[in-house]
């Protein structure tokens, strides 16, 4: 499978700049469209369009430092109502403010995106299709993963791209071992 | 000259677009998906600068064969594919292995108001359309909208004044160029949502034929000319790749007056209520939406007194 992330190029650069403005993790949600189909050669694609972005206000984060986030499970259940309630996917983002260079998952993370990404596509009907995907920010670099829905496989996030007048790609980072 | 291995021979392929626009346009383009849609007169003209360009992968849309009066515009056609009636998306497919063997081509021989087809095109990260007709352009901004993809309009436009043929002409064309958050083709006018219907159900035009309704006949034979559409085709060019590495202020619509010798670049804004892309439209619903209905609201098109008989 491939997974292609999408979304507006003003609302992307808004949202690193607040989310990276804390010494502090910070996070956010992205909600999205998805899209399955097959690329020309065949292959499965996962596509979500981000159409919204709610940033997590640092007063629904129950632990908050700059090494661990922790957001309040009654904010993400709204979240996930709003998701199925709405047949919209889900991307989770989150910061580590002090990685200067590239950026990956930590292991807490990966274990993490486990547990929630099989959770969120257990939850979700089957039509529209619904993807579940994360992002980390570090300062200068971003890392992506997503689960394959057919397989329930976390895998990286292949492509992100950023729609503007211009259609640009961000250069992801390695994200998973 | 020695033999060049193949990773020197697309190195020197690109050198000279390389040093205008850096290596950062290769990169996205060998990426991308593009999709053209109608690869006739004006179509293979794109579809020759994108293998030429280095485009990845080109996904090539068309329903028709190659006739005889194709062959003095169609890139890549022979006689004998007139002959044979080759499938114009053969005959560009065929070019492009023979311009660049590194491009990927998938062609389709349908229309984009099948949905099959349509649905097809879901995989392309940008859309070509040198389409004629107001359904093809309909089905081709709905998918634009919503997929959020940036898609590229051309038409062109040849034909005699009054003084009739042999005397002076019309000749130019546009270039509309929609953006995912920008307007599109039924904001800026690109094609008429009544002839939609109209033309998509073949019956309904000809009882409005019949009943002295005038409907212009998608099918019929228009002029033509090939260094018209290069000028429209070279537009569309230059605009796809300051789309991927800006190059110049981003155009929304382009008009040429091949007569007059000038070039018009127009702002457009979007209509807020537009019903193609406003609240009430799929925009970026991507999947959600489904695919557009493609049969004719007759009912809601046919004037009372130019029924077909059932």
């Amino acid at each position: 499978m491939h997974a292609t992330l999408r979304m507006s190029r003003p609302v992307w650069t808004s949202m690193r700049a607040h989310l990276l403005a804390s010494r502090d993790e910070r996070m956010a949600y992205l909600l999205a469209r998805g899209g399955r189909w097959p690329d020309p050669a065949g292959a499965p694609v996962l596509d979500l369009l981000v159409t919204s972005v709610l940033l997590v206000p640092d007063s629904a984060l129950t632990m908050q430092t700059g090494v661990r986030v922790e957001i309040d499970p009654v904010f993400t259940r709204e979240v996930l109502i709003a998701c199925y309630e709405t047949g919209l996917s889900l991307v989770d983002v989150h910061t580590h403010p002090f990685s200067n260079d590239a950026v990956s998952f930590s292991g807490h993370d990966v274990v993490n995106m486990h547990a929630t990404h099989a959770d969120f596509l257990a939850r979700m009907p089957g039509t529209p299709p619904a993807g579940v995907a994360s992002l980390v920010l570090g300062q200068s670099g971003v890392a992506g993963a997503v689960t394959d829905p057919g397989t329930g496989a976390l895998r990286p996030l292949e492509r992100f791209l950023l729609l503007d007048d211009a259609v640009t790609e961000v250069a992801l980072c390695p994200s998973l071992c | 000259m020695p033999e060049l291995v193949l990773s020197e021979l697309t190195e020197l392929r690109y050198d000279r677009q390389v040093r205008a626009f850096g290596p950062e346009l290769q990169d996205r383009l060998a990426r991308l998906t593009i999709a053209v849609v109608g690869v006739g007169g004006v179509g293979s003209l794109v579809v020759q600068g994108l293998a030429c360009l280095g485009a990845g992968r080109l996904l090539l849309v068309d329903p028709d064969t190659v006739e005889p009066s194709n062959l003095n515009r169609l890139v890549g056609a022979t006689p004998a594919d007139a002959a044979h009636g080759t499938a114009k998306v053969d005959v560009a497919a065929r070019a492009v292995a023979a311009i660049n063997p590194a491009t990927a081509v998938s062609p389709v021989r349908g229309s984009v108001t099948e949905a099959g087809t349509w649905s097809r095109l879901r995989a392309a990260e940008v859309i070509v359309g040198a389409v004629d007709g107001h359904p093809a352009r309909w089905a081709l901004n709905r998918l634009a909208v919503q997929y959020a993809r940036c898609y590229l309009d051309i038409g062109v436009d040849l034909r005699p004044t009054d003084e009739g043929v042999g005397g002076r002409l019309e000749a130019g064309g546009h270039l509309a160029v929609l953006r995912p958050h920008g307007p599109c083709l039924l904001c800026l006018s690109g094609y008429d949502p009544g002839q939609v219907g109209v033309e998509l159900d073949p019956a309904l035009a000809a009882a409005r034929r019949t009943a002295g309704y005038r409907v212009d006949d998608p099918d019929a034979a228009t002029p033509s000319v090939v260094f018209l559409n290069q000028v429209l085709a070279g537009h569309a060019l230059a605009e796809l790749v300051n789309l991927l590495s800006p190059w110049r202020p981003p155009v929304a619509y382009l008009l040429v007056d091949l007569v007059g010798s000038t070039t018009s670049v127009l702002a457009a804004e979007r209509n807020a209520d537009c019903p193609a892309c406003g609240p009430c439209s799929p925009r970026a619903l991507s999947d959600a939406a489904g695919a557009p209905e493609f049969r004719a609201p007759v009912t809601a098109l046919l004037p009372a007194d130019a029924a077909p008989e059932a």
